[in-house]
């Protein structure tokens, strides 16, 4: 039976072949933004190289000073000085790392300018970060104990400064008129994964200034790792403790704060935690909800026109099915002829979705538009979306046939009124 | 006739509906990316009024926090770039200078009006660097910096929101140890990027603290300058650090955040927008083909061709305007409960438009059918059964 | 009225021909009732499509009230057919959509007429074969044999000369053919209408003022 289905269902794509494109083209199109869109996010959120560890690191990355007298307020990341004195503290993270945020300097080589992005690390920012060492190693705690002027650098800065492919450990680089020697070379990773993308990586204590200043608010970051999700709350608790101890000073004239707010965030929570400037992860339900409602939004359209479509498809054939009643079909007999229509032209878009999606996710790994850009299809919305788009052929079938099925032989003959 | 395809439409409104709410929809999104669009095309085709080519920003870090030992450091820095014969002119400035992605403003107020102006703090030779002209009044001088009451110069936004048609020149805003006085309108200035609306910008002379600059060099300077300044100024003291970005880099950089996302959602809206276009086209076929015996009598009564192309195209506008109504009820509250804080205009625009291309892609997408449906041999329709 | 000159017919696949009128020479009269016979596919409906200027005959010469019909517009056809013809078919081909009264409006929203004018005249036509009462009924609401009435109503609201129907009562019982065949007669006898019907019934044939029969194309008689 089911093949009987399957051979009708070929012959009629293959005459209605207008019908046939428009269906396609609805279903293939709208799965392919889904797909390429979430691949994006799913991009910017999950853990990849070199963030393994993202699903069990918190992120301690900004701070609020409020002056709830005169209504002011300084909000930023942290300072160095309140990593080393507060957070390092901290007993209940397996361990715990930090990072400024990027900077940008100039390096001439060559009369060429290249424009770097410059971080400062501590040692252990090496160890929670999981980068593939091209050449060399990174700088531990003995370099920094030592002030060593090392550098880490990615593979793009050592092409672009020294030749591509060139050896670059032992070598010298000169930033700010400051001489580094280079120690390692790391594989680039994109920019995208924004709390450690950088193209040099300098050792924290090589940094000219972040040290002597003594406010809480500065340019640094701290990567908590944890043994997994579950200590997440216990972390959390005591940083939030340690937030209540925190003594509130000010040399400013005019600002003086006396509410400080930071919380441990994990990696979404901590961009929500900007948006909300409350602890971003309660809000994160919120995000997903906003982001479902705009995909449902985006699927209105074809979906709207893909009922549409399918309901004139099956009209079109309204002749036909009285012919077929006429011999004796039964009503579910059609109905099942429609529902294995629309199921394979369905999975026929979802396939066409599939190979365009690989197309333009490639495109843009390629493209150079990120560098470094290593999207990948997420399966788990593709499939959400295949079964989406089948609900609503199944819908958009289910209701015309029905109505077909119920058609007075005659009036279907004459083509249905 | 109206009335004779309103009464056809109406009988068949549940089959209509489908098509109806298809044109109310992709109404809206027509709606929202064409307010989008001209909102952002008018803003671009306003003058900038700056000149970012040949423009260094030249960001300097002195490392110290102290503000009398950065006024000392800036001479030095002063002496040392006039040494220079390809530099024609400069200026330091506050960070946020234009196309930077640093901002600062705060709120005035002046006779019970407000606005929240742009602040920027800069040298006198500014101006000089970016080739900006005022519309009224002067630049202040290195001779105004001694004035108890800051001069200032504001945009023509600014002047509008504070003053109205009032005449600026000489007002007197703010009280106390912090008085300003307006000395210069700037017509147009936009700093953040080619999409920028116009703004409230007031720039005043250079503040204790501020140690970035604007550098405008002879045309045809080379990297090899840029290295050899970078180096002589990082020279000039202890632990400074330099870093040198062209203006006009930076200003793609900030156009590019502005135009990508519009350009993906263009593309994406596109893309949907054919896709119904696609449906349309093919509901319409079917439609017609299950009227042909409708069309058979209408011409066995004396409609020629044309009577029956208009017919159809007729018909589907009279359901695009029906899902116009319904779209425009929503669009039209943008405007009436200001949301996003455009002007009227820029939405009335985005309306109109959308009702253009509406019609035009519904007519398009009916004319093939029509004509197919106008052309059916009435002899042959009438005995089809 | 109607004057056919050697009237032939040839439908053209790509691999077969078919005659369907051969050397057809018939004369209608003003105020005549003809009636034309024949067994299925002998060409009648054919026939009458050709006098009613829907179909073009392959060879021959046709006038219709003294004009000789030979390369007429599309848009001359039209309003030809609009001022002097009326079109009654065996299945009605009302509109669905549109209630009785714009129905029978139809013809004249091909003309340049006022909407007032065509409600009264519509309702007139309606008056005429008996369903001033039905006006806004939707067809699917009505009995075969007042659908019919409709299509009378729609075929004579434009006062034409000529009506031209396909076998009117060929979906009726007799009762209701019988209704419908009086109210032809009484168009042809009061109003001096022109009506040219095709018809399988000899009972309905034998009402008119003459009788033609085609078989295979050719006329017999």
């Amino acid at each position: 039976m089911l093949k009987n289905y399957l051979k009708i269902t070929f012959a009629v794509l293959k005459r209605r072949k207008f019908f046939t494109f428009i269906s396609l083209f609805g279903i293939s199109f709208t799965l392919l933004v889904l797909v390429v869109i979430t691949s994006f996010i799913d991009h910017l959120v999950s853990a990849g190289y070199p963030e393994w560890n993202r699903d069990k690191s918190l992120y301690i990355e900004r701070m609020v000073q409020r002056d709830t007298a005169q209504n002011g307020q300084t909000n930023g990341p942290v300072s160095m000085y309140f990593i080393e004195n507060f957070v390092l503290k901290m007993t209940t993270p397996q361990m715990i790392g930090f990072a400024s945020y990027p900077n940008t300097v100039n390096a001439y080589a060559n009369q060429n300018k290249i424009k770097l992005m410059f971080k400062y690390t501590d040692a252990n920012f090496w160890n929670i970060t999981s980068f593939d060492f091209l050449e060399g190693k990174p700088f531990n705690k003995q370099n920094i104990d030592n002030n060593d002027f090392v550098m880490v650098i990615n593979d793009d800065t050592r092409d672009k400064y020294f030749g591509k492919g060139v050896s670059a450990v032992g070598k010298t680089m000169e930033l700010d008129n400051i001489t580094y020697r280079i120690i390692g070379v790391i594989r680039g990773c994109p920019v995208t994964r924004i709390y450690v993308a950088s193209d040099v990586y300098l050792p924290y204590n090589t940094s000219k200034r972040d040290h002597t200043k003594k406010g809480l608010n500065g340019n640094y970051m701290a990567f908590l790792l944890a043994n997994g999700p579950e200590d997440f709350p216990k972390i959390k608790a005591e940083y939030a403790s340690i937030m209540r101890k925190v003594p509130i000073t000010s040399d400013d004239k005019w600002f003086k704060p006396n509410k400080v707010e930071s919380t441990a965030d994990t990696y979404v929570g901590s961009f929500m935690s900007q948006f909300t400037d409350s602890d971003g992860d309660t809000k994160k339900a919120y995000l997903y909800m906003v982001l479902v409602g705009f995909a449902l939004l985006f699927m209105s359209l074809p979906a709207i026109n893909l009922v549409n479509v399918n309901i004139s498809r099956i009209m079109e054939r309204a002749s036909e099915i009285g012919i077929r009643k006429a011999f004796g079909a039964s009503s579910k007999v059609l109905t099942y002829q429609f529902i294995t229509e629309n199921i394979i032209l369905t999975l026929i878009g979802g396939i066409i979705a599939l190979i365009l999606s690989v197309g333009v996710i490639y495109f843009i790994n390629t493209s150079g538009m990120i560098n470094y850009a290593d999207l990948t299809i997420n399966w788990k919305v593709f499939v959400v979306a295949i079964l989406v788009s089948l609900v609503f052929g199944l819908l958009s079938g289910v209701y015309p046939a029905w109505r077909m099925s119920r058609l007075q032989v005659v009036n279907a003959l004459k083509g249905g009124e | 006739m109206f009335k004779h395809l309103f009464k056809l439409i109406w009988k068949k409104k549940k089959s209509s509906f489908l098509m109806m709410l298809e044109i109310f929809v992709s109404f809206l999104i027509l709606f929202a990316v064409w307010t989008l669009s001209f909102y952002n095309y008018r803003n671009y085709s306003k003058p900038s009024g700056i000149d970012h080519e040949n423009v260094w920003a030249v960001f300097i870090n002195f490392n110290t926090d102290n503000d009398s030992l950065k006024t000392i450091y800036r001479d030095l820095v002063r002496q040392k770039l006039k040494t220079y014969a390809e530099i024609e002119a400069f200026a330091f400035t506050s960070s946020n200078m234009p196309y930077s992605f640093s901002s600062s403003n705060s709120s005035m107020k002046y006779n019970g009006r407000e606005t929240h102006p742009e602040f920027m703090s800069v040298d006198p030779t500014y101006p000089d660097v970016l080739k900006m002209k005022l519309t009224e009044g002067r630049w202040f001088t290195e001779g105004d910096k001694v004035n108890k009451i800051k001069p200032i110069v504001i945009t023509q936004k600014m002047k509008d929101d504070l003053f109205g048609n009032d005449n600026a020149l000489g007002k007197i805003i703010g009280e106390k140890d912090d008085r300003k006085q307006v000395i210069g309108v700037l017509r147009h200035f936009k700093f953040e990027n080619d999409f920028q609306a116009e703004t409230a910008c007031m720039l005043e002379p250079l503040n204790g603290w501020h140690t970035d600059m604007l550098v405008r060099v002879k045309p045809g300077t080379t990297v090899e300058t840029e290295a050899k300044l970078s180096k002589a100024i990082v020279q000039l003291g202890k632990d400074w650090s330099v870093e040198i970005q062209h203006l006009d880099n930076m200003k793609a950089n900030k156009n590019r955040i502005i135009w990508v996302p519009i350009l993906i959602l263009l593309i994406v809206c596109g893309f949907l927008i054919f896709n119904v276009a696609l449906g349309l086209f093919g509901v319409l076929f079917q439609t017609i083909s299950r009227r042909k015996q409708e069309i058979g009598v209408r011409r066995a009564i004396g409609a020629t061709k044309s009577h029956i192309l208009w017919h159809f195209v007729g018909e589907t506008a009279v359901i695009t305007t029906f899902g116009i109504i319904l779209g425009l009820f929503f669009a039209i509250q943008f405007p009436l409960l200001n949301v996003f804080d455009l002007d009227a205009f820029t939405y009335v625009m985005g309306i109109v438009l959308a009702i253009i291309s509406i019609y035009v892609l519904v007519i398009a997408c009916a004319l093939f059918p029509s004509k197919q449906a106008s052309e059916i041999y009435p002899a042959v329709a009438l005995h089809e059964e | 009225m109607i004057k056919l000159k050697n009237i032939e017919k040839v439908y053209r696949t790509s691999t077969i021909e078919t005659l369907a009128l051969n050397e057809i020479n018939l004369e209608v009269g003003k105020g005549e009732f003809l009636s034309i016979m024949g067994p299925s596919g002998c060409g009648k409906s054919t026939l009458l499509n050709i006098m009613g200027l829907l179909d073009e005959p392959s060879k021959g010469e046709i006038t219709v009230d003294n004009e000789t019909i030979r390369d007429f517009s599309d848009k001359k056809l039209a309003h030809f057919r609009n001022q002097k013809l009326g079109f009654i078919f065996q299945s009605y081909h009302l509109i669905n959509d549109l209630p009785v009264l714009d129905n029978v409006e139809l013809p004249l929203l091909y003309r340049s007429a006022s909407a007032n004018e065509r409600t009264q005249l519509a309702t007139e036509a309606l008056q005429k074969v008996g369903l001033s009462n039905r006006v806004k009924h939707y067809p699917t609401q009505l009995s075969g044999g007042q659908k019919q009435r409709v299509a009378i109503a729609r075929a004579i609201v434009g006062r034409p000369e000529i009506i031209l129907a396909d076998e009117p009562t060929g979906n009726l019982d007799s009762a209701m053919g019988n209704e419908i065949m009086d109210i032809l007669i009484n168009l042809n006898k009061n109003d001096g209408t022109t009506i040219v019907m095709v018809t399988h019934d000899e009972n309905m044939a034998k009402k008119t003022n003459r009788l033609v029969r085609l078989f295979d194309g050719t006329q017999v008689m």
